[in-house]
């Protein structure tokens, strides 16, 4: 049981400039840059960094939604998607329809969302509202259904943005708890965050990004420490 | 790409579903428009022009209902890439997916107002006849028309955001050099190579030979036609593909 791990994802120096044609001159600053690491199997890897370093944009690199300008990304493990609530949901189609659309953008071919209807509808407890349009739900409602579509939708590679749980205070404690246990097992995980706690919690190793660059990768109460070190408010003079 | 299919034949079955459940007036008005032009060209035509040969009636529904299919899927597929945003910031999808799911609407929309045609031409003198076998090959010409060149534009639509009003001028344009109103075979000579230069042109020709004529339609046009979509799909694929993953970002401001 104690081989080396095998790497599930390669970022080499991957940048990203963002161009803004706003003024006479072409103002482009570099979103992120010279990130590289190694994800690896059934870990699960926290990004820390303030709001607006980049650490959305680089999950999105990561899911392959984005293509850097700079370095390159490769992924050796298969899909690698974003934990994406309530994708595609049409208000005027009923639940049924749109878990059976959100599964399948979120990679389920027609055969694979129908067999885990059942289970999705099951999970969301929405019971026999799911041939009711989406657009009656309470928030509530859809909440839970987009929830359990994206809870089984099981990538190789999950990527979360912040979000761990969703709902009304029941269904949020039970949809965290459910996340946590899926993070934990030997599943591939990226979590973005600026909680501290959480990503302490959950993570193996944690990647400080600051103003789009790496800043420290190591394990993740170290890094955590330094990021908290970093960030806490100097006491006045 | 067989995922891919099914999930452009779902969200169009979804995208039709919704439509009608907004319970807007949806496919009707796909109904209405083309009467609507019908009335006041029958007007024009046999009041003011004092054209009228009986077969002026079949002839303006033929051309204003294939018309309304490609003027209407024009734009809708030209834009769907630029406001597939949201989706494509979720989730991977090659961009083919945006506009093939906005054809495919139109397609079955189309279908529906073509059926209501064929069952009210022999009213107007024009029984079904075997020429009409044909049919799916000239709607699936069309189609493959609309679709590529309504993706050649969703391709660059989201670099040049401006293509919305040269789309609806350039649409206006080609309304007229359509043969809509007008029969090819009867403009002049001179004028008739440049006219056959347009698909649209000659496909509307054909729907009426085969509808109204009995005959079978111009096999040379219609490959051109085949040809030209191939060309223009093609040159589509490949921008998209070129900028599948720059898309997302170009398209966030």
């Amino acid at each position: 049981m104690n081989e080396p791990k095998r790497t599930a994802m390669t970022l080499r120096n991957v940048g990203l400039i963002y161009r803004r044609r706003a003024k006479i001159k072409d103002n482009a600053f570099w979103a992120l840059k010279d990130i590289s690491f190694d994800l690896l199997h059934g870990e699960t890897l926290g990004i820390i960094g303030r709001n607006g370093v980049g650490k959305s944009t680089l999950l999105r690199i990561m899911a392959g939604i984005i293509a850097p300008d700079e370095g390159e990304v490769v992924n050796l493990a298969g899909q690698a998607s974003l934990f994406s609530l309530q994708v595609g949901f049409v208000p005027h189609l009923t639940g049924r329809e749109n878990a059976m659309l959100s599964a399948m953008f979120l990679g389920m071919s027609r055969r694979e969302a129908k067999a885990k209807l059942p289970a999705i509808i099951d999970y969301s407890g929405i019971g026999d509202f799911i041939d009711e349009p989406a657009g009656n739900y309470s928030s509530g409602m859809r909440a839970r259904l987009g929830f359990a579509v994206a809870f089984h939708a099981d990538p190789a590679i999950l990527l979360i943005d912040e979000v761990l749980g969703v709902g009304d205070a029941e269904f949020k404690q039970q949809s965290v708890a459910a996340m946590k246990e899926r993070i934990r097992s030997d599943r591939t995980v990226v979590i973005v965050s600026h909680q501290a706690e959480m990503l302490a919690e959950l993570c193996q190793r944690v990647l400080w990004i600051d103003r789009g660059r790496p800043k420290a990768l190591g394990d993740a109460q170290d890094v955590i420490d330094a990021y908290l070190r970093a960030t806490a408010p100097k006491p006045a003079a | 790409m067989n995922r891919y299919l099914e999930l452009i034949l779902y969200r169009a079955y979804a995208d039709l579903k919704a439509e009608a459940a907004r319970g807007y007036l949806g496919v009707l008005w796909w109904i209405i428009e083309p009467l609507l032009y019908l009335g006041m060209f029958s007007v024009y035509f046999i009041y003011v022009r004092q054209q009228h040969d009986g077969r002026l009636i079949p002839f303006l529904l033929i051309g204003l209902v294939a018309w309304k299919w490609f003027a209407s899927s024009i734009p809708h597929c030209a834009r769907s890439i630029a406001s597939g945003v949201s989706l494509m910031q979720q989730v991977y999808l090659p961009k083919y997916v945006f506009p093939c799911v906005a054809a495919a609407t139109n397609l079955a929309k189309f279908l529906m107002v073509f059926i209501l045609l064929l069952a009210a031409l022999p009213f107007f003198g024009a029984p079904p006849t075997a020429a009409w076998l044909t049919l799916p090959l000239l709607v699936a010409a069309q189609f493959f028309l609309i679709l590529s060149s309504a993706g050649l534009l969703a391709a660059v639509f989201p670099f040049l955001p401006d293509l919305n009003y040269i789309i609806n001028n350039l649409l206006m344009l080609l309304f007229f050099l359509s043969g809509v109103l007008f029969d090819l075979n009867k403009m002049p000579e001179s004028f008739r190579p440049y006219l056959s230069l347009n698909p649209l042109a000659v496909l509307i020709a054909d729907y009426r030979t085969v509808l109204l004529d009995g005959e079978m339609p111009g096999w040379w046009g219609l490959a051109g036609v085949l040809i030209l979509s191939g060309l223009l799909w093609a040159a589509a694929l490949r921008i998209m593909h070129r900028f599948d993953r720059i898309y997302p970002k170009v398209l966030v401001r």
